[in-house]
């Protein structure tokens, strides 16, 4: 009875139940609320976004004397994009930042962990480590690349010191040479870089219950068996989190190499930021480089997306 | 399973003593209480013996092994911890079989013990599923299970009952105890709860500010309390502790000198070379009765409150300068404000030196404390 009678009350002509205008209300102005937060997000994100979509599809360049709008004259479709497969210079500066990210980050999450875990144990004097640490973090990359630029010097600090043991320590040039200068970069944004590793390392390892290690410990397992069985799989989506967000960000190193290296020598550290800024400013091929920009960024997303699934997996 | 020896066992933080010269004989198989309120020095004394707190002085011994200077992991022992502390991200198998892959035993033999472990705490049928999916009881069985695979040389607990509701706790303590029984295990429990410690424990050690008050059976405690913090401790309300005047053979309460209390032979050659000022006087809330005739040990009080609990009523008296308790039974017919006599036990009454707070030993043999 009741089953038939509550949807024929809520039905009833001439009365819609007040609830609903008020719903209908607060749903308009949510979205006028929202209209200022969106129109600016179309600027700043959709409108350059679809512009550099376009100009990708063109060959047009500032150089033709003609606003980007009307670069639908020297309509290309796709060759920028063919192009791009082609251009030997561009897969090299992708190898050289994929080989840097492979070398810098994992040396970055295992110092990380080391500290974090060393912290996690309660080192002596860890307060005041604790700020000492973070601090590299908190330098602008591009003067962290120059100081980092003076150090590596010839007549650099770095070589005096290496001087006081080797006495042809002078006669090494770092940021000359085509090997030294790529471990001069990775030493620069490791030093930069660690601190961040470990700040979100140590957080993991700090939400690990303590009394849940202690039982592990009590059960006879050792620091390691403990870190493995009990820390590890709870750390697992931080992990996940910080060894991505470490990836992505150092995939765009620039700023640092721009002041350390310029790329050089040759192109012995020319990243795929670097090889992009040299193509926009110098060779000033503009839709070119709107072409490598749009695949990175669908590339990228598509690997984050992949990251955040699985990092999502692991905390459920 | 084996026995537990503390020695002038100690802890010391920096100043602050945790622990002082503790000195404690377990048996093997014995379920020990330590009881105290907080901060006492129960759980550092607990911790002591895992081995989560090192030893600042004095030994600990497992049987005849030393193991005061053992870490955690190789001592041995079996801890459940307030929260259980399983876990959760392991499936109840996992857990279970946590202590025992460590050990490094064979996949066959892992699996046996933990079905037989499994079994024995019935939790059979979930084995598979996990463990954060457990009820509390589940999580309690599951965290001894845990602990017991590994044959321990001596089993830990920490309050595990203190964060359930009163009417689950008394259901897991009588399962508790029952666990404790068929695992034959020596099993130190800390708790501030009385009332668990004297259900649960074979013997109960009781502390306070980081010393070992008294050591003894549930029923000593409470009929033979070692000083006035033991008498005030155990029991509920507590213990009635006055001072008193003494002449020969009577007390009388201060302020009271009308009324004697006549002492007991006993007792009277106990307190015979004490003075007054040395001398308090105890009394617990159910030795006393009304007085129905004028013959024996009795005195007037006025009543001060009665509150009724459940089937008791305790009555808050006053005589003389003096305030004390009674508890008798529902429907007491009493009213505040009016006097009534009332009589005391005084095979049952008590005697502390004033200045240690040591209970007085009134000469057994006579049957005055063994009622």
């Amino acid at each position: 009875m009741t089953d038939t009678s509550l949807p024929q009350e809520h039905s009833a002509p001439g009365g819609a139940p007040p609830a609903d205008t008020l719903e209908t209300a607060r749903h308009r102005l949510a979205v006028r609320l929202l209209i200022p937060a969106q129109v600016l997000l179309v600027f700043i994100v959709a409108f350059p976004l679809l512009m550099q979509v376009y100009i990708s599809l063109t060959w047009w360049s500032p150089l033709d004397g003609e606003p980007w709008y009307r670069a639908y004259d020297a309509w290309s479709w796709f060759d920028n994009y063919v192009e791009l497969f082609r251009d030997e210079g561009l897969w090299q500066a992708v190898w050289r930042t994929l080989l840097f990210v492979a070398i810098a980050v994992p040396i970055q999450f295992a110092l990380g962990l080391v500290l974090a875990i060393l912290f996690y144990e309660g080192i002596a004097g860890r307060g005041v480590f604790y700020s000492l640490i973070l601090m590299p973090m908190m330098i602008v990359p591009a003067v962290a690349g120059y100081i980092f630029f003076l150090i590596f010097q010839q007549t650099g600090p770095l070589n005096a010191l290496l001087a006081l043991v080797w006495d042809g320590a002078y006669g090494v040039n770092w940021l000359n040479d085509v090997d030294r200068a790529f471990i001069a970069v990775i030493v620069a944004d490791v030093w930069q870089w660690t601190p961040l590793m470990f700040l979100i390392l140590f957080a993991g390892l700090m939400s690990v219950p303590e009394d849940q290690m202690r039982a592990a410990t009590i059960l006879g397992a050792s620091w390691p068996q403990r870190f493995r069985r009990i820390a590890l799989p709870r750390i697992k989506a931080v992990v996940i989190i910080a060894l991505g967000l470490r990836v992505i960000e150092c995939f765009k190193i620039f700023d640092m190499l721009f002041v350390m290296t310029g790329g050089g020598p040759g192109v012995a550290t020319e990243s795929l930021s670097l090889f992009l800024y040299k193509q926009t400013f110098q060779s000033l091929e503009w839709s070119y480089v709107a072409a490598i920009g749009i695949t990175v960024l669908v590339v990228l997303s598509l690997i984050t997306a992949a990251i955040l699934a699985r990092a999502g997996r692991e905390t459920r | 399973m084996s026995s537990v020896t503390l020695e002038g066992t100690t802890k010391t933080f920096g100043d602050f003593t945790a622990v002082r010269a503790m000195d404690l004989q377990i048996a093997n198989g014995e379920f020990v209480a330590i009881l105290g309120p907080s901060g006492c020095g129960k759980t550092t004394t607990m911790n002591m013996i895992a081995g989560i707190e090192e030893v600042s002085a004095g030994t600990i011994r497992f049987d005849a092994r030393d193991v005061t200077r053992v870490p955690m992991q190789k001592r041995g022992v079996g801890f459940v911890f307030q929260n259980y502390a399983i876990f959760t991200h392991l499936s109840v198998r996992e857990n279970l079989a946590f202590g025992l892959e460590i050990r490094g035993l064979g996949r066959g033999e892992i699996d046996r013990k933990v079905g037989e472990m499994a079994e024995f705490m019935a939790l059979g049928h979930r084995l598979q599923e996990p463990s954060a999916a457990l009820s509390v009881n589940e999580m309690q069985k599951l965290a001894i299970g845990r602990s017991a695979i590994v044959e321990p040389a001596i089993f830990l607990l920490d309050e595990p009952l203190s964060n359930l509701d009163a009417a689950f706790r008394e259901r897991m303590r009588a399962e508790l105890r029952q666990l404790q029984r068929a695992l034959k295990q020596t099993m130190v429990y800390v708790t501030h709860d009385q009332i668990e410690a004297m259900g649960l424990a074979d013997r109960i050690a009781v502390m306070n500010h980081a010393v070992l008050q008294q050591f003894d059976t549930p029923k000593r405690i409470y009929d033979a309390p070692a000083n006035v913090f033991v008498a005030r401790f155990i029991g509920a309300p507590s213990m009635n502790i006055l001072p008193v005047e003494l002449s020969g053979d009577a007390v009388r309460l201060a302020g009271r000198p009308a009324d004697s209390l006549p002492l007991p032979a006993a007792s009277r050659a106990a307190l015979a070379d004490r003075q007054s000022r040395d001398l308090l006087f105890g009394f617990r809330p159910e030795a006393l009765r009304i007085a129905d005739d004028g013959a024996e040990a009795s005195l007037s009080a006025e009543i001060v409150l009665v509150e009724t609990v459940g089937r008791r009523a305790i009555v808050h008296f006053q005589s003389g300068t003096s305030r004390f308790t009674g508890v008798f039974e529902r429907g007491f017919p009493g009213r505040a404000g009016e006097a009534v006599p009332l009589a005391f036990d005084m095979g049952r009454a008590h005697f502390f030196d004033r200045e240690s707070e040591r209970r007085i030993e009134i000469t057994p043999g006579r049957g005055v404390l063994d009622g």
